[in-house]
């Protein structure tokens, strides 16, 4: 197996540079630079008449929230900038893993090997998931660190667990998105499928009682915010989809024809 | 031992049956052509045996035991130099080869001094630099070097100049003459079959139609002057099933033998004929004989 891990370390080296300065870049920029700024918005500054009404109150509602450290990450960071780049970039890194192959025809040497299709698969589910939360915990666990400079307490607690649903939102996605790339042997079409799926699901979220499905909804629990207790249901359908992609794609890759 | 056997294999791409009750056997230490033209199914028998792809039916046995679901064991005696090859483009010549033998869990490379010798690949280069030619040298570089002992090549001179063309082939001749190593060879260039291999199968439409020792091929095939002692009566001659003849004058004809010459022999003899000349027919001769569709039915 380390053969296999070594070469598949070496093809997403670049991709995982990328995706870590990426997050990395914008932890770095979300606590000094970022807070700083919505920390020291005068409450005036919304009086300002020219503004509409309704916006008025909603800025002037929402800024004493952004002003707390835990809301301002929770938002900020967990809610709008991990979560963006999280989904596009475990689709960009799980997209190539069988399709990258079909595409290159070196599948027909992986393939032909005396390795088992379920040690090749493996080995790549491992480095991809491994970049995936290299990528998401080392800047997130940055944050606390940068917080220092200004000095402001953040709450662990919420930080750990709110990693938590964030790594489990991205495993599901690649997840998703490594069975699209063994179901179709072109790296754009799988692309765009795996996206498809995802956006598919935000509407469908509304429909009652499937708020779960939601892929999304993995990433960030307001339930767990709320309250400070760990709320389960995203957790477990998020660790759900992870087994269940994942055991549809050696499925299809035990079938698949090269 | 036979090496490899296939009975009663078939397989279909939809609606195109690209095998279609294929039966072969591969004796061990021999230098097997599987030939026959595009479409064949060449490629098709070549990747079922690898597992790449999974036949519909039939049995398939590989070193004298039934194969199984993913052969990963079986795997690690066989080279492969496939027909359409794509190698990892970012690595370098031994990158790949030591990649390679990390999946066979291989500690050495084998054979890589002698092949250099004669195809002087720049091993130390990315792959993405090398010719067509250079990159199926490679291939075989990789399947030898894992020392197999069935060496599985799938239309290997494709495409090559006819200088690495012949170094290829007499590498191969010189391969198995010094040791015990099965080669499988799929081509559809008579030329190069008829140089190296030993034992040869045609292939057509997804049935064997003919599959024997290449001297016995040739042996049976022949070009015979028959002289009748009496006038031709193709009636008669039709009736003892010896057909398609080319009259030359009334008393004498010519007649293609392919299979059972001596028992054709014995038949016009019997009925008072003389065979007073007999010319070898070539080796294309005898393929465009296979390849004709009243001489054999496939279907
Ligand atoms: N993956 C595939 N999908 C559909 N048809 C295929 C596929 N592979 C092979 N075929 C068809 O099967 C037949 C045999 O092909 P192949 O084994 O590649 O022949 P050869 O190698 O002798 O040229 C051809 O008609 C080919 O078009
Ligand atoms: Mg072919």
């Amino acid at each position: 197996m380390w053969p296999l891990i070594k070469k598949e370390l070496k093809e997403n080296l670049t991709k995982f540079i990328i995706m870590f300065l990426v997050m990395l870049g914008t932890a770095f920029f979300l606590i000094p630079y970022g807070y700083n700024m919505v920390s020291q918005i005068p409450g005036e500054l919304f009086n300002n008449p020219a503004v509409p009404g309704w916006l008025r109150n909603q800025l002037n509602a929402m800024l004493p929230n952004l002003k707390y450290i835990d809301f301002f990450i929770f938002s900020q960071w967990f809610g709008k900038n991990l979560l963006q780049f999280a989904i596009f970039f475990s689709i960009i890194m799980s997209i190539g893993t069988i399709a990258g192959e079909t595409e290159r025809k070196s599948s027909i040497f992986l393939f032909s090997r005396p390795v088992k299709r379920k040690t090749i698969l493996l080995s790549k589910v491992i480095v991809v998931f491994s970049f995936l939360i290299i990528s998401i915990v080392i800047p997130t666990y940055l944050l606390p660190v940068l917080s220092n400079s200004i000095p402001l307490n953040i709450n662990m607690h919420l930080l750990n667990i709110g990693l938590l649903y964030a790594v489990i939102g991205t495993l599901a996605t690649a997840a998703i998105s490594i069975f699209f790339s063994t179901l179709i042997n072109d790296r754009l079409k799988a692309t765009f499928a795996a996206f498809a799926v995802i956006i598919i699901t935000i509407p469908m979220a509304s429909i009652k009682g499937m708020h779960w499905i939601n892929i999304v909804n993995l990433y960030v629990s307001t339930k767990f915010f709320q309250t400070g207790m760990i709320y389960f249901p995203p957790l477990i359908c998020g660790i759900g989809i992870i087994i269940f992609f994942l055991a549809a794609s050696y499925y299809i890759l035990k079938k698949k024809e090269f | 031992m036979n090496i490899i056997e296939l009975n009663n294999v078939s397989k279909s791409f939809g609606t195109v049956r690209a095998l279609n009750d294929l039966t072969l056997t591969v004796p061990e230490g021999s230098i097997f052509g599987f030939l026959g033209p595009n479409g064949a199914g060449k490629t098709t028998t070549i990747k079922i045996l690898l597992r790449l792809i999974k036949e519909d039916s039939g049995t398939i046995n590989l070193f004298g035991e039934k194969i199984d679901i993913e052969n990963k064991i079986k795997r690690k005696r066989i080279g492969f130099v496939p027909e359409e090859f794509s190698l990892y483009n970012y690595m370098t010549g031994w990158e790949i080869l030591r990649f390679n033998a990390g999946l066979f869990e291989k500690k050495n490379l084998i054979k890589i001094d002698e092949l250099q010798d004669t195809f002087h690949l720049p091993l130390r280069e990315k792959i993405s630099t090398y010719s067509r030619g250079m990159k199926k040298a490679l291939s075989l570089y990789i399947a030898l070097s894992t020392g197999p002992e069935l060496l599985i090549l799938d239309e290997p001179t494709d495409g090559l100049d006819p200088v690495v063309r012949k170094r290829l082939l007499d590498f191969l001749i010189k391969e198995v003459a010094e040791k015990n190593i099965t080669i499988f060879f799929s081509s559809h260039i008579l030329s190069e079959v008829e140089k190296i291999c030993d034992t040869v199968a045609i292939i057509k439409r997804g049935k064997v139609i003919i599959q024997e020792e290449l001297d016995k091929i040739k042996e049976n095939a022949n070009l015979i002057t028959v002289r009748l002692s009496s006038k031709i009566d193709t009636g008669k001659l039709d009736a003892i099933g010896i057909t398609n003849i080319s009259k030359i004058d009334e008393f004498t004809f010519d007649l293609k033998l392919f299979k059972n010459s001596s028992a054709i022999v014995k038949k016009i003899e019997n009925a008072g004929g003389e065979v007073v000349r007999k010319i070898p027919l070539s080796f294309e001769d005898i393929f465009m004989h296979f390849m004709e569709e009243k001489n054999v039915a496939t279907h």
